[in-house]
């Protein structure tokens, strides 16, 4: 029969198999638990209790209080990343993920600046990562923490050639590479171990810069997380 | 620069097992063949007692087993639960209606600990709008609900200073007290834990419960340790010797088995081996690099001296070594710095034990006078003598017969460290007697040896030349006359009260009960085994022990220079002084 007269399926349809064929990469996935998954899921919960402790602070402005929830937009971004990755839709894991990172530096550098998060929340204007970092590496923002925790006074605020390093991986992907295309890889879109392995370790390299960071510039987070998650106590 | 050495220095002072973060015991742990087999004990079935005196690493070891447990949870489906019970002495004489307070506060403690456990494995979470699933994308995260008990052990705990007593009695619920006060109750719950969570076997490692002085909290303490035992339900405890009253129905021996953490041997081999351990512990516990480790590594005989004064005590030595630090690790520092251990911490300790045993106050001050005015100046005659083989003693002997005052002021000695007992040995005229070894760094002070070069004295300690007293010996006997005449007598009737009686044994009168708490928490502040720095910064904030003990963590973080590690060592070294 001639293939230009197949009948086309409905795309209600062609959606529903799609959905099949990741949902089956999926479960592929969480056939063989992974030690890396559960590490990552319980600090994916952590950075939500974080947010319930900011936004309990009584310390906190108003301000500091909506900056607060964008941990739980973290959280989310975090999990469904996790996800994607599962269902071998790698390249939307790692574009999730990019924002992740970008708003878990975001937190810190919006923390004493009321008048940036507000152009930002209500004025349309953007948060541009490398003058992110570029500030809270400078000396002045530097010394302000290191007032506020003198456990960092010979310390960087956190690992910012990491950061780098994670950020221009990840924006490759927002970007495209033709290298990267997933589209002209031989096992597209589908279950693979070493991906799947590979998205968790970049998972949890994010989560242990931002709790680096966090930890820094929030002191007295460390023992507030441990009393609110004992599950995460031996681990951070 | 002060401060770069306050933090070098953080993990040296942190002496205390409870000093440390959970992640920080396994990395600081430095574990030789004893050690390791201690764990392995504390991991199998069976009820344990680890016996041994303050500071010679107990509590260490139980962290130690229940982490290993922890780590391998998943695969063997065994769990370890720890449980801390300092600051029991806070309900001393609470009751809670016609409850005791403390079997009620244990029975709550030790559910508590295994909710905490199933926490911290992850076994169990928040549901409702604590799970971040069900918040953000409508989805559970648990299982299912159960209500636990987390919010009750608070109250009991508030029944220590609630002024309207029958308030908080009301609010806890007199069916929870009935419920949680039966310790078949509370075998039943563990055992539905266990079948919900598919856990072979638990086992509860229990810190500090039985040298809370109290005996009464001791005796009921055991019934429930008895009680839990059996199964699936192994049951270890950390107890201090001499000073542990296990009540008529324990038998040691029989309903427990003791493993005594008494491996310092002073002849050659024991100190090379103490050496190393205590040399592995220092190595983990300084940066890498830096001024610190340069200062006390390049000079290892110094080092080794403050080992060997030490007596094989790890926190006695991290005490030595940071007072030595202080005074410039010199040969004259670690003199200096013995001294002040001795008077400072040593000895104060033990006198201080007088407020916490009230019963036994005249065996503490007695058996102190009679050790320093008496058996050490014997012992350093003994040294004197000119003989070939140069040998030094350290130990004395009592014979086995010897009266029970005696032994037990001895016996209390050996619970603050002063001395050490060493089992028994053959004496002279056939007979058999208790060897004890007095604290190297109160031989010291005392300038117990006849070379004034320690480290020369140390090396010629015999283990088998010691100075042996008879049962009879006439300065003895005036100290234990001391002893019966400062003893407590009835009120009603001049019977002679036994340490520790409830009753009179001639006329039957109840004894009057002192309470030992308040006294403790209005010491100061400078009674606490920290450092002076610390001492010097926390008491301008608060200046009782007491005041230490309400506060939080982080109204002692608020104190400049004190954060987490500090303020965790000073809210440990006030629980340690109030619960011993």
């Amino acid at each position: 029969m001639d293939p230009m007269h197949i009948k086309s399926e409905d795309p209600t349809a062609v959606f529903l198999r799609l959905n099949e064929k990741f949902a089956a990469n999926f479960t592929t996935q969480m056939a063989s638990p992974s030690a890396d998954l559960s590490k990552i899921e319980l600090f994916a919960r952590g950075v939500s209790a974080i947010g319930v402790i900011q936004q309990g602070n009584p310390a906190c402005t108003a301000t500091q209080k909506e900056i607060s929830t964008i941990f739980d937009e973290i959280f989310a971004d975090l999990t469904t990343s996790v996800y994607l990755a599962a269902c071998a839709l790698d390249k939307p894991a790692q574009m999730v993920l990019r924002r992740a990172l970008e708003l878990g530096v975001a937190i810190a550098f919006l923390w004493e600046q009321p008048q940036t998060f507000w152009g930002w929340k209500q004025c349309d204007q953007d948060l541009v990562f490398t003058d992110m970092l570029e500030q809270l590496r400078s000396e002045s923002v530097r010394s302000f923490f290191a007032a506020l925790n003198p456990a960092i006074l010979d310390n960087p605020l956190f690992d910012f050639s990491e950061a780098r390093a994670l950020y221009r991986a990840l924006s490759n992907t927002v970007h495209g590479k033709i290298a990267q295309f997933e589209s002209q890889l031989q096992n597209r879109f589908s279950a693979s171990e070493s991906d799947w392995r590979s998205h968790l370790s970049q998972v949890g390299r994010v989560e242990a810069l931002l709790y680096q960071l966090w930890f820094n510039a929030f002191p007295d987070l460390r023992v507030k997380l441990q009393a609110a998650m004992p599950q995460l106590a031996r681990l951070i | 620069m002060t401060q770069d050495l306050d933090h070098e220095e953080d993990l040296l002072q942190a002496a205390r097992c409870e000093d440390l973060l959970y992640s920080q015991i396994k990395e600081l742990s430095v574990l030789g063949p004893f050690e390791e087999a201690v764990i392995i004990t504390l991991k199998k079935p069976g009820a344990h007692l680890l016996e041994g005196a303050r500071g010679v690493g107990k509590s260490m070891l139980l962290r130690l087993a229940e982490i290993d447990m922890d780590s391998e949870f998943k695969g063997t489906r065994k769990l370890a639960v720890y449980t801390n019970f300092k600051t029991s002495t806070l309900l001393e004489g609470v009751r809670a209606g016609e409850r005791d307070g403390f079997q009620i506060w244990v029975n709550a403690k030790l559910l508590q600990s295994l909710h905490d456990k199933l926490e911290s494995l992850d076994l169990i979470s928040r549901s409702g709008n604590a799970d971040p699933y069900q918040r953000i994308f409508g989805i559970s995260s648990v299982e299912k609900t159960r209500t636990f008990l987390q919010e009750k052990i608070f109250s009991l705990q508030k029944l220590t200073n609630a002024t309207d007593k029958n308030a908080v009695v009301q609010e806890i619920g007199t069916d929870f007290l009935d419920r949680v006060r039966d310790t078949g109750f509370l075998v039943e719950v563990v055992k539905a834990v266990m079948k919900d969570f598919r856990i072979e076997r638990l086992v509860f490692l229990f810190d500090e419960a039985a040298h809370t002085f109290i005996p009464s909290q001791q005796e009921i303490f055991f019934e429930i340790f008895k009680m839990l035992h059996g199964g699936e339900i192994a049951v270890k405890a950390a107890v201090y010797p001499s000073v542990t009253s296990y009540g008529r129905n324990f038998e040691v021996g029989q309903d427990a088995m003791v493993v005594s953490m008494d491996r310092f041997e002073p002849g050659e081999h024991g100190r090379v081996a103490n050496r190393q351990l205590f040399r592995g512990i220092i190595d983990k516990r300084i940066p890498a690099s830096g001024s610190l480790r340069k200062e006390i590594f390049s000079h290892g005989e110094l080092l080794d001296l403050c080992i060997d004064l030490s007596t094989g005590n790890p926190r006695g030595f991290l005490h030595l070594l940071n007072r030595a630090l202080e005074n410039g690790f010199s040969e004259r520092a670690i003199t200096l710095a013995t001294q002040e251990f001795v008077d400072q911490e040593l000895l104060p300790y033990h006198s201080n034990l007088a407020k916490r045993l009230p019963k036994y106050s005249s065996h503490v001050r007695v058996g102190l006078d009679l050790l320093r005015n008496y058996i050490v100046p014997e012992i350093r005659s003994k040294n004197q003598q000119q003989t070939k083989s140069g040998y030094q003693a350290a130990f004395f002997t009592i014979p086995r017969g010897a009266s029970p005052n005696l032994k037990l002021a001895l016996d209390i000695l050996c619970y603050s460290g002063v001395l050490v007992n060493k089992g028994t040995v053959k004496i002279a005229g056939r007979q058999t007697g208790q060897r004890y070894m007095v604290n190297m760094a109160l031989l010291a002070t005392e300038k117990a040896f006849a070379s004034p070069k320690l480290s020369d004295a140390i090396r010629a300690i015999s283990l088998t030349d010691y100075r042996e007293f008879s049962a009879g010996d006439a300065q003895i006997e005036t100290y234990l006359l001391d002893l019966s005449e400062s003893a407590d007598h009835c009120q009603k009737c001049p019977a002679l009260l036994p340490p520790n009686a409830k009753f009179c044994p001639q006329c039957g009168a109840p004894v009057e009960v002192r309470s030992i708490i308040s006294g403790l928490l209005d010491e100061p502040v400078s009674a606490l085994s920290i450092s002076d720095r610390l001492k010097r910064r926390v008491e301008p904030h608060f200046a009782k022990v007491g005041n230490v003990v309400q506060a939080t963590r982080e109204e002692i973080m608020q104190i400049p220079y004190i954060k987490e590690v500090r303020s965790r060592m000073i809210k440990n070294a006030a629980d340690e002084f109030i619960s011993g």
